[in-house]
C-alpha cells in the first residue's frame, strides 16, 4: 500500500501534475523517510538520464562543429551536452582567439563571490530563532531542532510539547502541541494547524499570522489562534488585531474578544483557562523543566566522580563567587584543582544553578597541573562558543607540547582538533587529527558537548559532538604514541610559552565559556560518551 | 598569451567535468521542480566550477566539490522562484543533497544500461519518450498532436519509465556480476 502512493506522487512530481496538497504530502514523506528519498532519487536520476540521452541525440550534428573548435576533443568525444557546450563554446573560441587570459581574468571571482561567502550567506539566512523548547517532539523525527537555531523559511511541525520562536522583527510566537507553523519572513508566519500564541510588542507591529481561513494583522498585542479542520478560533488577550479575509471587509477585534474566523461573530467569553499558554506560564514551565534536567545531571555527576578512570573532573558548581579555584571533584582531589586567571564566572547550562567560566578577556585561562604518565586519554567538556575568533581556539592545551602531550582545540573554520606530539623537536613530530567542521555561526551561544578520544591500544583518535562520533582516524605507523602526559596546562587558553626558542606566542583564548570539563585516563566507549551527553544536556 | 598552465587546467577541467556531468545534472534535477530550472542552475554551476577551478583541491573528489557548489547554486536559485511553485523547502533540499553526495557515483553504468534498455522498448514507446523529452515539448501539445489525453500520455510515459528502471537495474546488476571480482 505504502509504495503505491509514493510512486505515483513521484511520477506526478516529474510530470508537474501534483496538487498543492499532494506536493505537501510528497515533501512530508521525503522528509521523514530515507527509503522514500532513495526511491525519489532513483526516479529523478532516470529522468535526468533520459533528458540527457534524448537531447544529446538531437545535438549530435552540432557537435561536429564544437569538437572542431576544441583543441583536443578526445576527453569529450562521447559527450553531447547542451550545458557543457554552452560553456565550452565561448571557452574554445576564446582559446583559439588567444583571449583566454582576458577571459579568465574577467571571470575571476570578486572577494565577495567565493564559495565560502556563499556558504555563510546560507548559514545566516533566516527569519527567526528557535529560542526555547519544553519537551518538544517534532513530527519529522530526523529533523533536529535545537535551541538557538536560526530558522529560515519553512515549516515547524510540532508533535507535542512547547516551542518558542522569536522573529527578527521582535514578535514572539509560542507553538503549543501538535501544530504546523510555516515561517514566511521576519514578520510573517502561517499557521496551518494547531495552537499558536503571538506576543507582538509595539516595535513589531504589523506582524501577520496567516491561517487557511484568513489573515490576522497584529497592531501591537497578544493574541492566539487555534486552527483545525473543524474550527479556526482567534482570541485577543490584549491590544488590537485586524482580520483580512477574501472578499470581505477588514474587521478589527480588541482586548478580551474571541471569535471564529468563519463567522467573525465576536464573543467576550474568555478562552478556557489553560487553553493557551502565556509567556509567563512558559517561563515557569521552562524553569521547572530546566530544574529537572539539572537534577538529573547533578545525580549523574555525583556518581561519575567515583569513576576510577577519571584523572580530573571539574563540575563548575561550587558556588563561591570570589573563589579563584576551580575545584577538582575526582578522587585525585585538590592537588589537581584549577587556578582561575582572568576568566569570568557566568551562568552555565542552567544559569541559575551553576556557573561556567567565560574566557573572553585575551589573557583569561584556568591553569592546572596534572603530573604523571598515562596511556589512552579522553577529553570531554560542555562548551558555549560565541565565535571562533582565533586561528586556534583553545579547549585544553598542555603548556610545552612535549612528547606525549596533547592540544585540544577548535580551528577557526569550526573543525574540532586533537594534536599529539609523538617526537618532540623533530620536523613532523606532531600530528593533528581533525573532525569535520562541527561549529558554525548559527550555533553561536549554544551549549555543545565535545569529546575527543585518543586510544593508545587501537592507535586512533575519535571526535564526538553531542554524544555522536563525527570522525574516527587511525594513527599512521610512524606517528604512534603509547605514553601520554598532561603536566602543566590550561583550559580555555594557551599562553605560557616557556621555551625561549619557541617563536610562538599565539592568542588562543576561547570566545565563549566552558561548563564541566573532564579528562579520563582511558578511551571511553561511544555508549559512555552518549550517556555523558544525554545526562548532561540542559 | 595562453600559458601552457592555463591550457592544462582547462583540459583537466574538461576531463573532470565531463565525467561528472551526468551525476551533477541528475543531482541538480532532483532538487528543483522542473527541467527549465535545472538547466539554468546547471549553467550557473558550470560557470562557477570553471571560475573557481583553481581553488579546487586535486586530492579531493571533483564530483563532491561540484555537488557542494551546485547545492549553493540551487539554494540561491530556489529563493528567486515563485513561492507558489512546488519547490522543496530548504531543509529537504539540504537533506537530499547531502544524501546524493554520499552515494555519489558517476552513474556511468546506468547511462550505458539506459542506451541498451531504450533500444529494447517497443518502437512507439521509444518515439513517445523522445518526443516528450525533446527540449521545449509541452505535454499538452504533444498529447493533442498524437490524439491522446494528457492523462493518458502521462500514464504511458510513467509505464515506459518504470520499464526502463527495471531494465536498467537488471542490466547493471548483470554487468556487475559478469565482471571479474575486484576488491
Amino acid at each position: 500500500m505504502k509504495e503505491e502512493p509514493l510512486h505515483s506522487l513521484i511520477e506526478k512530481y516529474i510530470n508537474h501534475q501534483l496538487s498543492d496538497a499532494e506536493f505537501e504530502q510528497l515533501q512530508q514523506i521525503l522528509k521523514t523517510d530515507a527509503e522514500a528519498r532513495k526511491e525519489f532519487r532513483r526516479h529523478l536520476n532516470l529522468d535526468a538520464a533520459l533528458y540527457e540521452q534524448i537531447e544529446g541525440e538531437q545535438l549530435a550534428n552540432d557537435n561536429l562543429f564544437w569538437q572542431a573548435a576544441m583543441q583536443d576533443p578526445a576527453p569529450i568525444k562521447n559527450k553531447r551536452s547542451v550545458f557543457f557546450q554552452n560553456l565550452a563554446l565561448p571557452l574554445a573560441a576564446s582559446l583559439v582567439a588567444g583571449f583566454l587570459v582576458w577571459w579568465v581574468q574577467s571571470s575571476q571571482p570578486s572577494p565577495s563571490d567565493t564559495i565560502t561567502s556563499t556558504k555563510e550567506e546560507t548559514l545566516h539566512q533566516g527569519f527567526a530563532i528557535l529560542t526555547r523548547m519544553i519537551d518538544a517532539e517534532w513530527q519529522d523525527e530526523d529533523q533536529k531542532h535545537r535551541e538557538g537555531q536560526i530558522l529560515p523559511s519553512g515549516h515547524l511541525r510540532l508533535k507535542s510539547g512547547l516551542a518558542q520562536v522569536e522573529f527578527f522583527s521582535g514578535a514572539t510566537v509560542i507553538i503549543q502541541g501538535q501544530s504546523d507553523l510555516e515561517i514566511v519572513s521576519t514578520s510573517e508566519a502561517r499557521c496551518l494547524s494547531g495552537k499558536v500564541r503571538a506576543h507582538v510588542p509595539p516595535a513589531a507591529r504589523g506582524f501577520i499570522l496567516r491561517t487557511p481561513k484568513g489573515d490576522i494583522v497584529d497592531l501591537g498585542t497578544d493574541f492566539a489562534v487555534d486552527i483545525s479542520d473543524e474550527k479556526s478560533q482567534v482570541h485577543v488577550f490584549e491590544g488590537e488585531i485586524e482580520v483580512h479575509q477574501k472578499e470581505q471587509d477588514t474587521q478589527s477585534f480588541t482586548t478580551g474578544q474571541g471569535f471564529e474566523l468563519a463567522s467573525r461573530q465576536a464573543t467576550t467569553s474568555a478562552p478556557e483557562p489553560g487553553a493557551f499558554i502565556s509567556l509567563a506560564d512558559l517561563d515557569d514551565r521552562f524553569t521547572l523543566s530546566g530544574q529537572s534536567h539539572f537534577e538529573r545531571w547533578k545525580k549523574y555527576s555525583l556518581n561519575l566522580r567515583k569513576d576510577p578512570r577519571l584523572i580530573a573532573y571539574y563540575t563548575f558548581d561550587q558556588a563561591s563567587p570570589w573563589n579563584r579555584t576551580l575545584k577538582n571533584v575526582a578522587s585525585s582531589g585538590s592537588e589537581y584543582d584549577g587556578a582561575i586567571v582572568g576568566a569570568r564566572r557566568v551562568g552555565g547550562r542552567w544559569p541559575k544553578r551553576k556557573y561556567a567560566l567565560e574566557f573572553k578577556p585575551t589573557g583569561s585561562r584556568t591553569r592546572v597541573f596534572i603530573p604523571g604518565e598515562f596511556t589512552s586519554l579522553t577529553f570531554t567538556c560542555w562548551a558555549r562558543i560565541d565565535s571562533l575568533d582565533r586561528q586556534y581556539n583553545a579547549l585544553f592545551l598542555s603548556d610545552n607540547f612535549q612528547t606525549g602531550e596533547a592540544h585540544w582545540q577548535i580551528k577557526h573554520d569550526g573543525r574540532l582538533m586533537l594534536s599529539l606530539m609523538h617526537a618532540e623537536g623533530k620536523k613532523g613530530g606532531n600530528h593533528t587529527y581533525f573532525a569535520p567542521p562541527i561549529w558554525d555561526k548559527s550555533m553561536s551561544g549554544q551549549w555543545i558537548h565535545l569529546t575527543s578520544v585518543f586510544d593508545t591500544k587501537e592507535q586512533s583518535v575519535t571526535h564526538y559532538v553531542n554524544g555522536s562520533a563525527v570522525s574516527h582516524e587511525k594513527i599512521a605507523k610512524g606517528k604512534q604514541l603509547h605514553t601520554t602526559r598532561i603536566g602543566a596546562g590550561e583550559i580555555g587558553n594557551w599562553g605560557l610559552p616557556l621555551k625561549a626558542d619557541d617563536p610562538w606566542f599565539a592568542i588562543r583564548n576561547l570566545n565563549g565559556a566552558i561548563d564541566e570539563f573532564a579528562i579520563f585516563s582511558a578511551a571511553l566507549s561511544a555508549e559512555k560518551i552518549a550517556e555523558l551527553y544525554h545526562k548532561g544536556k540542559p | 598569451m595562453d600559458t601552457p598552465n592555463q591550457n592544462d587546467s582547462y583540459e583537466q577541467f574538461v576531463t573532470f567535468f565531463t565525467r561528472s556531468e551526468p551525476a551533477l545534472r541528475a543531482f541538480i534535477r532532483s532538487l528543483l521542480p522542473s527541467w527549465e530550472d535545472a538547466v539554468e542552475v546547471m549553467q550557473n554551476t558550470s560557470l562557477v566550477l570553471w571560475r573557481k577551478f583553481d581553488t579546487f583541491d586535486q586530492d579531493t573528489e571533483f564530483l563532491k566539490w561540484a555537488f557542494v557548489v551546485a547545492r549553493f547554486e540551487v539554494l540561491k536559485y530556489r529563493r528567486t522562484i515563485a513561492r507558489d511553485r512546488h519547490v522543496f523547502d530548504e531543509d529537504l533540499v539540504n537533506r537530499l543533497a547531502a544524501e546524493s553526495a554520499e552515494e555519489s557515483d558517476p552513474l556511468e553504468a546506468e547511462r550505458r544500461a539506459l542506451q541498451i534498455c531504450l533500444a529494447k522498448l517497443p518502437r512507439n514507446q521509444q518515439d513517445l519518450l523522445k518526443a516528450a523529452y525533446e527540449p521545449g515539448t509541452k505535454i499538452k501539445d504533444l498529447a493533442h498532436r498524437i490524439g491522446k489525453s494528457a492523462t493518458a500520455l502521462y500514464k504511458s510515459l510513467n509505464r515506459s519509465r518504470q520499464m526502463l528502471l527495471n531494465c536498467i537495474e537488471q542490466t547493471v546488476e548483470k554487468e556487475k556480476a559478469s565482471l571479474p571480482h575486484q576488491s
